[in-house]
């Protein structure tokens, strides 16, 4: 019999098996999971990350500071109501974002973040409040395909997301699956339709993690979070019906479903939100990307029907509008129902030609028509489905909330991050099919500003729910708007106005009340206050809309109060150009010309107490660069147009309903 | 040396992953990686286990018995067609199976990173280390008397001086005085706010001014983006670096932002020192010349 030793052990084959084995066994020792080494480690690591590292990060406090007091008169809060993040799979797939709504809610509060691609940022001036809005179409399908333990992990179509080739296919799927109302079988398992699917079963789970989410963030007086989520509808042949619906916290609903499932039919939403949130729930369901609508968002016939029922439960469900945003604004367009020179701003689309309906704009797509066409369905159902109140956001798909500023992006390459303007910046290919002029027509889009006693869910819903809120286009300026019967034709002027113009009258977003027998006109008073980080302003302007005996609309656009003591003309209601100019060598911008705040109180001269009514208040500021104009000075490039804009803010409006005898 | 620590030694890697290639081999020889002979499958009382709590942590609730039936037959599908697969030799030079092992194993590392919780001292240290990322910046906090210059045009800055006049003599309290002014659309009372923070709310010069007035009497005027101001500054904390202990979850997010992204880097740039790379550097210079 040979006889084996330890020496010549090592040069049998056996003999290297036996001794690898007892390596295996010392490091089997060392993992302190024993059994299975590195994958049995990672299972845990991904266990662990569920649980704690990943999500649930405890919100801290940076800074710690005493909480302000409750302030009777309001104080004025900014925040930003959608942003996306990895969670959402336009962003994942299309814009390559990996960094998940933690990222989101901290880089909102102002903390320094890294991004998963190494870049290092901070938001200017931290936000308020927000609220993370990620996609409900693919909610499921973008975790499942990144999850290596589900079935869906290794099709052909999550590997194409995760590598990141399917730009085209995105579209594709979107239209053939989503679009349609049906789920993609390849990630959702067989019964593809329905609730009973993979897909759904995993959105109602991270429902869930979306509100504790927003409840580990929220810091009471300091920084304010809702769980949200954006109901992203896109009906086959038109454009968006996107909804962001945001609710206050508390006894917040299980998972209704998405878009897919209430088959791209906002009255389903509207119809689950007033069944499911009850007691103390609250919820409001902003529409936004109107101009991207196809005609359809707030046309008199409707995408949705017109029943006395569905108009009740639209008008309760949603008081706001996002009036901008970064694919373009959403207020008004020149020659769609308006002559205003000033709608000549941020218009995303070009208007449509004879018998085209996506990729242009329609004159049912803007909210200032909107206004007006509900005056008149108002008059003919007794109910207004159009009574927006205004916010404006940014729309960013780069987890990055709040950052709004015009020259951001030489810092930032990717800030923008939501469409064409990221791409432009950056060199690469266009984001959608239809994205015009490479993406020069996006732009950062803007921020939700509210009148809230405090910074609290509490607070700040209850202004949302009044429509005590305006939207701006970036720049923070402050807006107060209030309308009644009895005000002073000096209250402007008088130190104790805030307190007077809410005890004889009402805010922004109210309908005024019954004018009393001696009273001819009604009185707004308007104050606005510029950024100081930005230009002057140049303008206060009062937009006026009604609708006649036959059920004609009209609108009429004043300038109410200009800076540099400049009058409006009495013909066309305009004041002439202050004279405020850019230098477009280096971005500097006028000083001398325009103020830091102005305030007048109106009476409206045109005023008909038969007819129903709006106002709403735009503020401008002097002219300054655009970021494209930031972007061609960076890159020694021509200078494309437009080079300058008018930064600005919309007031919600105030309503005049006549009484009824 | 803990066993945690020995789970971020270069060392025991390289062993690991040398002790199975070395094991393989030597068992089934030059068998290894086509092994048509193996074709037992057995999915065990573990494996089991943990589809079954995976299923469970990613939907909320458990399988029923059908998922948990089908969710083995996946596994086994999987298996099935993973051997022909290897047996076919797929794997070999496909790029983007090359792609994915390459970034599984670096998962690998940060999920073992993110894994062990960082201890005291490396926490510590870390803090140490980052100091200055942490400070807290001085800080004012002040109550304002406002006069719009909108309002008052050039007369502003006499009027804030006749009313710093009476808000001196009469010792009216920080509360009462901001009546004496214009009404201000922003707020009266400032909690603590760094210089940044009032660059952005009052401007730059305000901003700079504010710092330098003494706490505990009304000063001023002072010009802002809107108009001037009389000033009262309640408090200045000077800037400090805080306790670890004030911002310990902060600073454990940053440590284990740091190890995750650092596990990869420093698992791969081991890997690379033991292999031999030669770059044809004239190729390289000669390819970027002709673009």
């Amino acid at each position: 019999m040979r006889e084996v030793t330890v020496s010549t052990m090592w040069k049998t084959r056996a003999g290297w098996a036996i001794s690898s084995l007892l390596l295996l066994a010392l490091i089997a020792w060392m993992f302190p999971s024993g059994t299975d080494s590195l994958a049995a480690e990672q299972q845990r690591a991904k266990a662990a990350a569920g649980n704690t590292t990943s999500f649930g990060v405890s919100a801290s406090p940076e800074v710690l500071t005493q909480t302000p007091a409750s302030n009777p008169l309001r104080n004025a809060y900014f925040g930003d109501f959608h942003v996306h993040t990895s969670w959402s799979l336009d962003a994942y797939l299309l814009g390559g974002n990996r960094d998940d709504p933690s990222l989101a809610y901290r880089f909102g509060r102002g903390e320094s973040v890294t991004k998963s691609d190494g870049s290092v940022l901070r938001l200017r001036v931290p936000l308020d409040f927000m609220a993370v809005t990620d996609h409900d179409v693919w909610l499921g399908e973008v975790h499942l395909c990144e999850d290596v333990n589900d079935s869906a992990y290794n099709t052909p179509t999550c590997r194409a997301i995760r590598e990141g080739q399917s730009r085209i296919g995105f579209g594709a799927h979107y239209r053939q699956n989503a679009n349609r109302g049906r789920r993609n079988p390849d990630i959702c398992g067989e019964s593809g339709i329905g609730p009973q699917n993979n897909c759904y079963e995993r959105a109602r789970h991270l429902w869930h993690e979306i509100q504790e989410n927003a409840d580990a963030f929220y810091e009471p007086g300091r920084f304010t979070t809702f769980p949200a989520y954006e109901w992203t509808s896109n009906p086959p042949g038109y454009g968006h019906l996107h909804r962001n619906v945001i609710f206050l916290g508390t006894a917040v609903p299980e998972w209704g479903g998405s878009s897919v499932e209430m088959q791209n039919r906002p009255e389903r939403l509207w119809e689950w939100l007033e069944s499911a949130c009850t007691g103390e729930c609250q919820v409001v369901a902003i529409p936004h990307n109107s101009n991207l609508s196809g005609g359809i968002a707030f046309a008199d016939y409707g995408w949705s029907p017109h029943t006395p029922e569905i108009l009740r439960r639209r008008a309760w469900a949603e008081p706001l509008v996002e009036i901008h945003q970064i694919k373009g604004n959403s207020e008004c367009y020149r020659g769609l129902g308006t002559t205003d020179e000033d709608c000549n701003f941020e218009n995303y689309y070009p208007i449509c030609e004879a018998g085209q309906i996506t990729g242009c704009a329609h004159a049912s797509d803007f909210v200032r028509n909107a206004l007006k066409t509900g005056l008149r369905l108002e008059a003919d159902y007794g109910v207004n489905p159009f009574k927006f109140g205004f916010i404006a956001s940014p729309d960013d798909h780069q987890s990055l909330p709040g950052a709004a500023d015009e020259n951001d992006f030489t810092e930032k390459p990717v800030k923008f991050g939501a469409n064409g303007a990221l791409n432009a910046m950056t060199g690469g290919i266009g984001w959608w099919d239809d994205q015009p002029d490479g993406g020069n027509t996006s732009n950062p889009g803007g921020l939700v500003g509210v009148w809230a006693e405090e910074n609290t869910r509490e607070s700040i819903f209850a202004a949302l729910r009044r429509r005590e809120t305006f939207g701006n286009s970036g720049t923070r300026i402050h807006v107060r708007f209030f309308g009644g019967w009895q005000y002073a034709d000096d209250l402007h002027t008088r130190r104790n106005l805030i307190a007077e113009a809410y005890r004889t009258g009402v805010p922004m977003g109210s309908d005024l009340p019954a004018p009393p027998s001696d009273s001819s006109s009604p009185q707004f008073v308007v104050w606005a206050t510029k950024d100081a980080s930005s230009a002057n302003l140049q303008k206060v302007q009062i937009v006026k809309g009604w609708v006649d005996a036959s059920g004609d609309t009209s609108e009429q656009v004043y300038d109410v109060v200009c800076a540099d003591g400049l009058e409006p003309d009495s013909r066309t209601h305009r004041c002439a150009d202050n004279g405020a100019r850019v230098d477009l060598s280096n971005c500097s911008y006028s000083t001398n010309i325009g103020a830091s705040e102005l305030r007048t109180t109106w009476s409206d001269p045109d005023f008909d107490p038969s007819q129903r009514a709006f106002y709403y208040v735009r503020v401008l500021e002097n002219p300054t660069c655009r970021w494209t104009t930031y972007r061609a000075l960076a890159r020694g490039a021509p200078i494309p147009e437009p080079s300058v804009i008018k930064e600005r803010a919309w007031s919600s409006p105030i309503w005049f309903t006549p009484p009824t005898d | 040396m803990s066993r945690q620590r020995l789970l971020h030694e270069p060392l025991v890697h390289f062993l690991l992953a040398g002790s199975v290639l070395f094991g393989l081999s030597a068992l089934f020889g030059e068998s290894f990686g086509v092994n048509s002979n193996d074709t037992r499958i057995y999915v065990s009382a573990e494996k089991i286990q943990q589809l079954h709590e995976t299923w469970s942590r990613q939907r909320g609730t458990p399988p029923t018995d059908a998922q948990l039936r089908n969710l083995v037959e996946d596994f086994v599908r999987e298996e099935v067609l993973y051997r022909e697969a290897i047996a076919s030799g797929l794997d070999q030079d496909d790029t983007i199976v090359r792609r994915r092992l390459a970034q599984k194993v670096e998962f690998l590392a940060q999920s073992i990173a993110s894994t062990v919780e960082p201890e005291d001292t490396e926490l510590q240290q870390f803090f140490e280390n980052n100091k200055e990322k942490y400070i807290i910046p001085t800080q004012v906090s002040f109550t304002h008397v406002y006069f719009s210059s909108s309002r008052r045009g050039a007369r502003a800055a006499d009027d804030a001086r006749s009313v710093l006049a009476t808000l001196t003599s009469d010792q009216i309290s920080a509360a009462d005085a901001s009546g004496l002014g214009d009404r201000f659309m922003l707020q009266y009372d400032y909690p603590p706010q760094s210089q940044e923070q009032i660059r952005d709310l009052f401007g730059i010069e305000f901003a700079s001014k504010i710092f330098e007035l003494p706490p505990g009497e009304w000063t001023g005027p002072v010009e802002s983006s809107y108009g001037v101001h009389l000033i009262y500054i309640q408090k200045r904390s000077l800037s400090r670096t805080p306790t670890l202990q004030e911002i310990h979850a902060q600073v454990l997010r940053d440590l284990n932002d740091q190890r995750i992204r650092t596990a990869a880097n420093e698992y791969y740039r081991g890997l690379r020192s033991r292999f031999d790379i030669e770059i044809d550097e004239e190729a390289l210079l000669n390819s970027q010349r002709s673009e």
